[in-house]
């Protein structure tokens, strides 16, 4: 009797493990029907970073008073985990409401089916608002994918006090990669108080897609890319070899940290041992983290283009992304519209310095005051669009091998680009 | 009569491993099978994707005529044959110191073990920190001794980069290793070493003719055991070199990440795990079979 009791109870248990392996239906927290409280789910990044916490303590308390009825759920990732877990929810069924999304994962997202365009979600006049350039880089297949939150292109920081001891003008930085280079050279002549090395021009080559950023833009600044504007590969053409000819030179004469990432370039400008370097405008925070007084020396700049080509630059944006499934699309257009707020990028601003991306918002005080000041004219005009190929992050860590082999492989610039081009013909 | 009672003994036993069975193979055996299978088709990570059908071993095909496959199973083998050298025979080494008499021998036992309690992602961006070139403590200490003039990018040298991501995969692991063989140590009987030394045996002479017989079985199982440890170090590489430079550090578990994750390609990521699973099988097999337990 007792043996058979036991069975049962086991059984019983197996039954138990096999009905409870159902997919789940639903957020049991946000279900309600019209007019019941519900919550909307956003996955981010930023809400785990120690500087903007104080930010979205204040963003979810605002937003809750002033839409009484919608609670926030923060779903926070690492930066460098968040595109694989959000594909992962939304492919078992269950994604978040609305999506930080870095420029480079907006093609990987709008390919896989698992986003919704926002044109119907956001109003006209808010679309309408947006930079043009921008806009048409957040456009897939003629569909808006995404709101930016704010943006910037990859931008020139440089340091006011090594320029002078350099013996060059700080209100007159250089413009193209030629003046660059001579900078560069006078700036990595010196030393710090210890006698270690100063470099002359950051230049990020890091195995990570957005070093892969980085090197797009230099590429594309030297009239180079991957794709001409008729859609043809120009990945081997003769820009990329010139840039990559100038990053070899960098590298030969030890102007530049080799296979260096931007948390090192930041580290490295923010202990006063880096002269000029190529970052996202947001990148100061992570310099002002190590280092406050660097907002004495810090000054910024357009990127440089060449003597024959016009400074161009990817767009390096946050934006904000609406899942296909959301359980409530309307209510995450209400989100984004409210974090995009005059008030709120205000606020926002305090701890982080970007653009804003649309037209409206140009005359902010915050703006004026910021550190990016001196680009907010000029930024939209270099933002170049990129075609939103599914292979864009592959194709990122392409570009950084291609600038690895030159500098530390030792490779010539048209042995790279045949390289790249071989992986493009295969990939792309 | 008594087959009766053996089949409900049977049945009985059945019943009662059949929910651990069903747990075990619902979370570990069904998702193997179904990533080996995936494998063999096209699956790319999109909604509403029509049906996956086989591709004629397409994903084999790619990552063979590419190289990849190649290079990341020979880095692989590179850095397990490497770390897991290296922890054998540092592990016995200071087991064996450890086990002697020696002024504060319990506070370095502790110390030996703090590696161990360090999650991996603090210790890849520890290890970043100190190999950092331009202002990491390893290039310091190097130049303040003399050894070397221009500081080394540990990480983003095709020379270094490897070795680097090895030793702190090293750092890691050692202190599991360490506990096991000094545990084992620790149950071979005194007396044998008393009888060793009155037939007059050196300290290398009952190292190499009691310790090393006697620790065999224990050696045995933490070489199989850091041999798999060190086939799935995956986020120590990754967090370290993201498989980089030029893929100087693309081992397979980077590879099969880079393809599933980056590309979302899960057919090509599922081949380069299939690759790895049969590698780590074949390695598991024949070791078990090669290197037998011992009774003494």
């Amino acid at each position: 009797m007792r043996r058979v009791i036991v069975t049962m109870v086991f059984l019983l248990a197996t039954i138990g493990i096999v009905l409870a392996g159902g997919r789940q239906e639903g957020n049991a927290a946000s279900v309600g029907g019209e007019g019941s409280p519900f919550t909307i789910r956003v996955a981010t990044w930023a809400v785990q970073e120690s500087g903007t916490v104080p930010y979205f303590e204040a963003l979810k308390n605002d937003f809750e008073t002033d839409n009484p009825g919608i609670e926030i759920e923060w779903v926070g990732f690492p930066y460098g985990q968040l595109r694989e877990q959000v594909l992962i929810q939304a492919a078992a069924g269950n994604p978040p409401d609305v999506v930080q999304t870095a420029r480079p994962w907006l093609p990987d997202f709008a390919n896989s089916g698992f986003f919704q365009p926002v044109t119907g979600l956001l109003s006209e006049a808010y679309i309408a608002d947006i930079y043009p350039e921008i806009r048409s880089d957040l456009l897939y297949n003629d569909e808006l994918y995404a709101a930016p939150w704010f943006y910037g292109p990859f931008v020139v920081y440089y340091n006011a006090d090594l320029f002078e001891q350099a013996g060059l003008d700080p209100d007159a930085p250089p413009t193209t990669y030629e003046e660059a280079l001579e900078a560069a050279r006078a700036i990595s002549a010196l030393s710090d108080s210890e006698e270690n090395r100063i470099y002359g021009l950051g230049m990020t080559t890091g195995s990570v897609p957005v070093s892969g950023g980085a090197v797009l833009t230099m590429l594309m600044s030297f009239g180079g890319g991957v794709w001409d504007e008729q859609g043809n590969l120009i990945i081997d053409g003769a820009g990329n070899r010139e840039a990559l000819a100038f990053l070899k030179t960098l590298h030969a004469e030890r102007l530049n940290p080799e296979g260096a990432l931007l948390k090192d370039l930041r580290n490295l400008f923010a202990i006063g041992r880096l002269g000029i370097y190529i970052d996202q405008t947001w990148g100061m925070n992570g310099v002002m983290a190590i280092n406050p007084d660097a907002a004495d020396y810090a000054r910024i700049a357009l990127p440089f283009g060449t003597e024959n080509s016009p400074p161009r630059s990817t767009l390096e944006g946050h934006l904000l992304t609406i899942p296909a499934d959301a359980e409530h699309p309307e209510a995450a257009a209400t989100f984004i519209e409210y974090v995009t707020s005059r008030e709120q990028l205000a606020a926002y601003m305090e701890s982080l310095p970007f653009l804003l991306a649309r037209s409206s918002l140009g005359d902010m005080p915050e703006l004026q005051e910021s550190i990016v000041a001196p680009i907010a004219a000029g930024a939209p005009g270099v933002i170049t669009a990129v075609p939103k190929h599914p292979k864009m992050t592959d194709l990122f860590l392409e570009l950084t091998k291609i600038a690895q082999m030159v500098t530390i492989g030792g490779s010539d610039p048209a042995e790279a680009t045949a390289a790249a081009r071989a992986w493009a013909d295969r990939e792309l | 009569m008594v087959t009766r009672l053996r089949v409900r003994d049977e049945f009985f036993g059945l019943a009662l491993i059949l929910p651990a069975s069903l747990i075990v193979g619902a979370l570990i055996f069904l998702p193997v099978a179904q990533s080996v299978a995936m494998g063999f088709v096209d699956y790319t990570l999109r909604r509403n994707q029509d049906g996956v059908s086989w591709n004629n071993f397409a994903n084999f095909v790619y990552l063979i005529e590419t190289g990849e496959l190649w290079n990341s199973w020979r880095i692989t083998l590179l850095f397990v044959i490497g770390v897991v050298t290296a922890l054998i025979v540092a592990a016995v080494a200071m087991a064996i110191a450890l086990n002697q008499r020696i002024p504060g021998q319990r506070l370095l036992r502790s110390v030996v073990l703090l590696p161990w309690v360090t999650p991996t992602m603090i210790a890849a961006l520890l290890w970043m920190w100190i190999l950092q070139p331009q202002y990491g403590v390893a290039n310091f200490l190097l130049r303040r001794v003399g050894m070397i003039e221009q500081p080394i990018s540990w990480l983003a040298s095709i020379q270094w980069a490897l070795p680097s991501v090895m030793v702190a995969s090293f750092w890691r692991q050692f202190p599991f290793v360490f506990i096991v063989v000094l545990a084992g140590l620790q149950s071979i009987p005194v007396e044998l070493y008393e009888s060793a030394m009155i037939d007059g045996a050196g300290f290398s002479r009952r190292v190499f003719s009691i310790t090393i017989p006697l620790l065999r079985n224990v050696i045995r199982v933490v070489i199989l055991m850091s041999v798999i440890q060190s086939f799935r170090q995956f986020p120590l590489v990754w967090t370290m070199t993201g498989g980089g430079p030029i893929d100087a550090t693309e081992t397979l578990a980077v590879l099969s990440y880079k393809q599933s994750f980056v590309n979302l390609n899960f057919g090509r990521g599922s081949a380069v795990a299939t690759v790895w699973l049969v590698t780590v099988l074949v390695f598991s097999v024949l070791f078990t079979r090669l290197v037998r337990t011992r009774e003494y």
